[in-house]
């Protein structure tokens, strides 16, 4: 019960902060609505018993990535360029596709979904899998990690690269 | 008990959300959020799908995804920092140099 | 149902002792603060505020202060983002309360036959969740300075924000030797393995502690990293524009934080709230009573932070401030090199 309405009263907040997040006219209102946004969707990881994916979205979405972004927005003048282009007509028909789209997908894969919501779900949702999740991610995952470790280190060189000013001697 | 697709129909709005802002905001910047929204939405199916199956994998899959995510956003942040330094707008009708 | 009840209402006692905890210490924190800058300085410092014809050493000073603060003028800049500028107190002061609801503060009393851990939620993501909350303090500062639409403000908020993304990382990779010598997540049961003195984090992992300690200081924006307010190069920075209670709440947030990490720093490699050179099962042996064995571990936590909230305020009227570039060299190229060495030596020594 106390699960349903912590979900229920989270999901109200996450659809209409999404919907906000895209909608709203300045970027660091969206980025402080996709803060609270990715916090909230922390809250149901942790209903759903992935505490340390939870905290994990905290620290490094949360706390780091959208840092970035305030940063950048904070770089670049904030109220630059904010209208939109583009031929409204056209918009209108490509939004209605996506919807409609959307639509066909998500009953689709709720027909697909069927036989598997009675037979495969385990009753209690797994508690207190920190440990396990260390485990396994040494173990069997091992190898995928260590590409993931290349894969930030790459994105720290290529950000630096891409992003510094063209330096005055043309020796580098 | 939450059924599980009610967890799917709310990772399915944020995805909507995402893509929809990807093919309308006018921003670079906006679209880039819009993108981590649509991440969140595919880490939110990882996590449901691992604990009503009682599988880590899915949990391990989000650790990844956020990996990505944090790369993805650093690069992507860098180059609007770029663009915006080159051309002086973020709005990607403008930057048509590709276009010919 | 009376067993929920109960556990609620202890909850609610909890939070009530921790707000009040959390409240009393500005007050406190800022007359320790100018009457030891003031002895340091060989001056007097605030020395006549008091009840009647006492002194008390200025006690009442704070209390003064408190009442000028809260019936002071609002002012709002006229370019200012009102929403946000509301805002910004507020989403710094909440993640640093937040974060006090994770710390342990004691082992369990024992009322009416039931077990209440001195903690107010057990998760076993254990301190993960503080550095996670903390971290999110970091936006009240930067939409602050962004929303008072002043220069300074915007480069003092950029500095704090960079600052704490860099310094979080020596922070949360400091703890991992913690975490792989204790093996656990969780802070109950990190300070029940310090049992002996000679098994506190200090001594098992001193360089862990060196790390810490620093990048204790730059988290809080606390003298010698606070270039986020430097008074003297922008004018205290992202506070600037803020007035009366507003500043008030940055100023709560500021303690508060700085409380929880001396708190974290006493449990993590001080031994939390076991006495020294007495172990806490001993200790229950000796006073034959499990309650007051936990309130004089309570104390002893509470002295131990004590201790480094008074390390906060020796170092900041001793040390001078850093240069900005000085700061990001001594976070990129010292402490992060150093505290993945530290990870890598430890589990090196571990494996053996």
């Amino acid at each position: 019960m106390g699960e349903a309405i912590s979900f229920y009263f989270l999901a109200s907040i996450l659809t209409v902060l999404s919907i906000a997040v895209v909608t709203v006219q300045k970027p660091v209102v969206a980025v402080a609505l996709l803060v609270f946004n990715l916090f909230f969707l922390a809250g149901v990881y942790a209903l759903l018993g992935a505490h340390f994916i939870a905290v994990i979205q905290v620290i490094i979405y949360a706390g780091a990535i959208l840092v970035l972004f305030m940063f950048v927005i904070m770089i670049l003048n904030p109220d630059m360029d904010l209208k939109e282009t583009g031929d409204k007509g056209k918009k209108f028909i490509l939004f209605s596709a996506v919807s409609v789209g959307f639509l066909f997908f998500s009953f689709k894969m709720f027909e697909q979904m069927a036989p598997l919501t009675k037979e495969d779900i385990v009753s209690e949702i797994l508690e207190d899998n920190t440990y396990e999740i260390g485990l396994q991610l040494f173990e069997d995952y091992i190898w995928p990690f260590e590409l993931a470790s290349l894969l930030i280190l790459l994105g720290i060189v290529s950000a630096i690269l891409i992003s510094r000013k063209p330096s005055q001697n043309k020796s580098v | 008990m939450v059924p599980i697709e009610h967890y799917f129909i709310l990772a399915l709005i944020m995805f909507t959300c995402g893509t929809l802002g990807v093919l309308f905001r006018r921003n670079l910047l906006f679209m880039l959020m819009s993108i981590e929204l649509m991440l969140n939405a595919v880490n939110l199916v990882f996590v449901t799908a691992s604990s009503f199956l009682g599988d880590l994998d899915g949990q391990i899959m989000v650790f990844f995804v956020i990996t990505l995510a944090a790369c993805e956003a650093g690069i992507g942040l860098a180059m609007v920092i770029a663009i915006y330094r080159r051309y002086g707008t973020i709005n990607p009708d403008f930057l048509k140099v590709l276009r010919g | 149902m009376d067993l929920f009840y109960f556990e609620l209402m202890a909850a609610v006692v909890k939070m009530c002792v921790i707000l009040a905890m959390a409240l009393q210490l500005p007050p406190i924190m800022v007359w320790i603060e100018r009457r030891a800058g003031a002895f340091m300085q060989r001056r007097k410092g605030p020395n006549r505020v008091g009840l009647f014809k006492w002194r008390l050493w200025g006690l009442l000073q704070s209390l003064v202060d408190t009442i000028k603060l809260i019936f002071k003028e609002e002012s709002v800049p006229e370019d200012a983002d009102k929403v946000f500028f509301h805002l910004a107190p507020v989403l710094s002061l909440i993640p640093a309360l937040l974060a006090l609801s994770a710390l342990s503060f004691g082992n369990y009393i024992i009322l009416f036959d039931h077990e209440i851990p001195l903690q107010l939620i057990n998760l076993n993501v254990g301190f993960l969740f503080i550095l996670g909350i903390s971290g999110m303090g970091i936006y009240g500062i930067v939409l602050a300075g962004w929303a008072s639409s002043n220069k300074f403000s915007l480069l003092g908020s950029l500095r704090a924000s960079a600052q704490m993304v860099s310094y979080e990382i020596p922070m949360g990779l400091s703890l991992i030797p913690i975490v792989l010598i204790y093996n656990s997540l969780e802070l109950g049961s990190i300070v029940e393995a310090q049992a002996n003195t000679w098994q506190w984090g200090i001594f098992l992992a001193p360089i862990s502690f060196f790390i810490f300690l620093i990048t204790m200081f730059a988290e809080t924006n606390r003298a010698p990293f606070d270039l986020a307010e430097s008074e003297s190069e922008l004018i205290a920075g992202f506070h600037t524009e803020f007035g009366s209670s507003k500043f008030a709440l940055f100023y709560l947030a500021e303690y508060v934080n700085m409380f929880t990490l001396a708190t974290l720093c006493s449990i993590l490699f001080f031994g939390g709230w076991q006495v020294p050179f007495i172990p806490h099962l001993k200790l229950i042996e000796l006073l034959g009573s499990h309650n007051l064995a936990s309130f004089i571990g309570f104390v002893t936590l509470l002295l131990k932070s004590a201790f480094f909230m008074w390390l906060y305020v020796w170092v900041r009227w001793t040390l001078p401030r850093f240069r900005y570039d000085q700061l990001m060299k001594l976070g990129w190229k010292f402490l992060i090199p150093l505290s993945l060495g530290n990870v890598f030596v430890t589990s090196l020594i571990l494996m053996m």
